[in-house]
């Protein structure tokens, strides 16, 4: 499935980018003689008929060759792959805020349902859900870097760097996994084998991990799993407001500059990303739900 | 003189809903002795399985209202004790079966992990000798090739399966009280037969009490020796299963025996239903609450609630009529 994916995304990526005009124009000046443009395309590759570049195209990047950044004159996915680990450290970050903080706010608001307290958790997950990240980046900035001085606003090395773009980045994402989890975990509590965990005389906190979050889990995870391309996408704008040095902020001004080749070597990298996520999300599966597992040997 | 194992005065159970308070018991008094077996009987919803689900705290917190004058579970007072020491009772000395064992076990762990568990729970067994007795109960409840069905996992097993697997967990840590809550309903009828054979054949061994509720006279004849009719949330006759079959007494005992279908016999007789549906358990009527479906009703049954009566040391019923003679009492 990978690879067909993937030859999907290049393709799209491909077409949609050659939409946006004539890329020579970007290396030439209001000075330069046809001839001189003429030349260029033929330097660049541009001047073959879109089928041929299409198929070129195709071959280099089965090598991940996606040609040289026409702004930096280094191959692109060098550029790529030199900036891909912050964003990955980032996403998963992130994640792990979101999951930090989403997951116990749901369990809480499930748990205590109809309580203040659910009251309470609904209302952050409500709010958390709908502040844009690019708000809840700038709260956080002004508050722990401008008037509390505590975190840098910037820049990225240490993991206090780290802290304030998980936050962001999390804090969008923790709200759809508390939402999820509290709807699941309320799901799984009416369940009968629930009462029968209690009537063995199980412990409350061991229904809880044992019996109710286990079972949870499988919808916790496929929501999670289904979010990583909005987590992605949402790295752009983390990204931008702290200046990481990640792939989502450096493609945002590649494509600003009509640099196809980066553009290309970004989001194959990404897409690259999000597909194998999906494919750790669906091992995952099997091992949460024994029915998948075990469902094509049996029966 | 045997001992009573379990004994419960007066216990009230109310449901709290937007629509209002639903009355699900009212007032139910009963008591069991040591290696007896009480069978309950009803109608949907008449409150067989609250009555007993609410001894263990098992109801919806935040929904049910329990109140009793009396639960008393050998020398412990269930209606007063933490829940921690409830968790304790549970599983251990008093075991539950419950109606539908396609949904009772957890769909993600093996079989094998959930017949442990009661025995992890409680501290009765390390892992490996949980896992001895887990097979020996597998055995005991009749499943083949225990050691494979160890791994298995419930969507493996059948329905009459799952609920041989619910008995066996029920039962590992020797419990002095079975409560067995339409363990049959959800299965196809050999099954059933074949649970009822089993549980009658392993009480026989262990000498463990029970309580088996069920909408079904029939299933409960053999089993038993005592019988409580429920009615919309009240007790309405209780006798050895003997009399209740032979000497019915209440009006409402007789008509569920009328409407028992019949395979043999020469009479043919068409089947007799109750007619009228049981009250609204969110507005009770003032008298009998059989009154309304009632063959012998009279004009004191509308206004008054009858007493429960005592007819000889094993036979109660709650009616003002005597109906072996149409007498008012």
């Amino acid at each position: 499935m990978i690879p067909l994916t993937m030859v999907g995304v290049l393709t799209i990526v491909f077409f949609v980018l050659r939409l946006s005009g004539d890329p020579v124009y970007l290396f030439t000046t209001q000075e330069s003689t046809p001839e001189e443009i003429e030349m260029l395309r033929e330097e660049l590759g541009f001047n073959k008929p879109l089928p041929i570049q299409y198929i070129r195209y195709l071959r280099r990047a089965v090598v991940l060759d996606f040609g040289t950044s026409l702004r930096y004159g280094e191959p692109a996915i060098n550029l790529i792959l030199a900036r891909w680990p912050a964003t990955l450290q980032l996403a998963v970050c992130a994640l792990l805020v979101s999951i930090a903080i989403g997951l116990p706010f749901g369990a809480i608001s499930a748990l205590k349902r109809g309580t203040i307290w659910d009251t309470i958790c609904s209302t952050i997950t409500l709010i958390g859900q709908g502040a844009p990240v690019f708000w809840i980046g700038i709260m956080l900035i002004l508050i722990f870097s401008v008037r509390l001085r505590l975190l840098p606003a910037t820049g990225s090395g240490t993991l206090k760097h780290l802290i304030l773009p998980s936050i962001t980045l999390g804090a969008f994402f923790a709200a759809r996994v508390a939402r999820i989890s509290r709807t699941s975990i309320l799901e799984v509590m009416q369940k009968k084998y629930i009462v029968t965990a209690r009537a063995i005389g199980t412990k409350e906190l061991r229904v809880l991990y044992l019996h109710v979050l286990k079972n949870a889990a499988i919808a916790i995870v496929t929501i999670i799993g289904l979010s990583i391309p909005s987590l992605i996408g949402g790295a752009v704008m983390a990204e931008s407001i702290f200046n990481w040095p990640g792939v989502a902020g450096f493609m945002v001004n590649a494509v600003y500059n009509r640099d196809y080749p980066v553009v290309q070597a970004g989001i194959f990298i990404l897409s690259f990303t999000v597909a194998v996520t999906n494919l750790v999300v669906d091992v995952l599966y099997t091992y949460l739900d024994p029915q998948i597992r075990l469902g094509s040997q049996k029966v | 003189m045997s001992e009573t194992i379990l004994s419960v005065k007066n216990l009230n159970v109310q449901f709290i809903t937007k629509r209002g308070i639903i009355k699900a018991v009212q007032d139910v008094s009963y008591s069991l002795e040591k290696g007896e077996a009480v069978g309950i009987v009803g109608e949907s919803g008449c409150g067989k399985s609250v009555s007993v689900l609410s001894l263990l705290r098992l109801l919806p917190e935040n929904l049910a209202r329990i109140k009793s004058d009396e639960i008393r579970f050998c020398d412990t007072d269930l209606l007063h004790i933490a829940n921690k020491d409830m968790q304790n009772i549970r599983g251990s000395k008093i075991s539950i079966i419950f109606q539908d064992p396609m949904a009772s076990l957890n769909p993600v762990l093996t079989i094998g992990r959930q017949l442990r568990e009661p025995l992890i729970i409680h501290r009765m067994a390390k892992a490996k000798e949980a896992n001895n007795k887990a097979l020996e109960l597998l055995r005991m409840v009749q499943i083949p090739d225990p050691e494979e069905r160890m791994n298995n996992y419930p969507y493996e097993m059948s329905g009459g399966m799952r609920q041989r697997v619910m008995i066996a967990m029920s039962l590992i840590c020797n419990p002095e009280l079975l409560i067995a809550d339409e363990p049959t309903t959800a299965l196809d009828v050999t099954v059933q037969a074949q649970i009822i054979d089993l549980v009658k054949e392993l009480r026989r061994r262990l000498g463990m009490s029970l309580i088996w509720i069920s909408h079904d006279l029939g299933i409960i004849a053999g089993l038993v020796n005592r019988v409580l009719v429920m009615y919309a949330g009240t007790i309405v006759e209780e006798a050895l299963v003997d009399d209740l079959f032979y000497t019915p007494r209440h009006p409402y005992t007789r008509a569920l025996l009328a409407s028992i279908p019949q395979a043999e016999g020469q009479l043919k007789r068409k089947l007799q239903p109750i007619r009228g549906s049981p009250p609204d358990l969110l507005n009770l009527p003032r008298g009998c609450l059989f009154a309304e479906r009632c063959n012998y009703v009279k004009d004191v049954c509308r206004k008054e609630k009858p007493p429960i009566r005592r007819i000889n040391d094993n036979h109660r019923c709650a009616c003002w009529m005597d109906t072996t003679t149409s007498e008012v009492l």
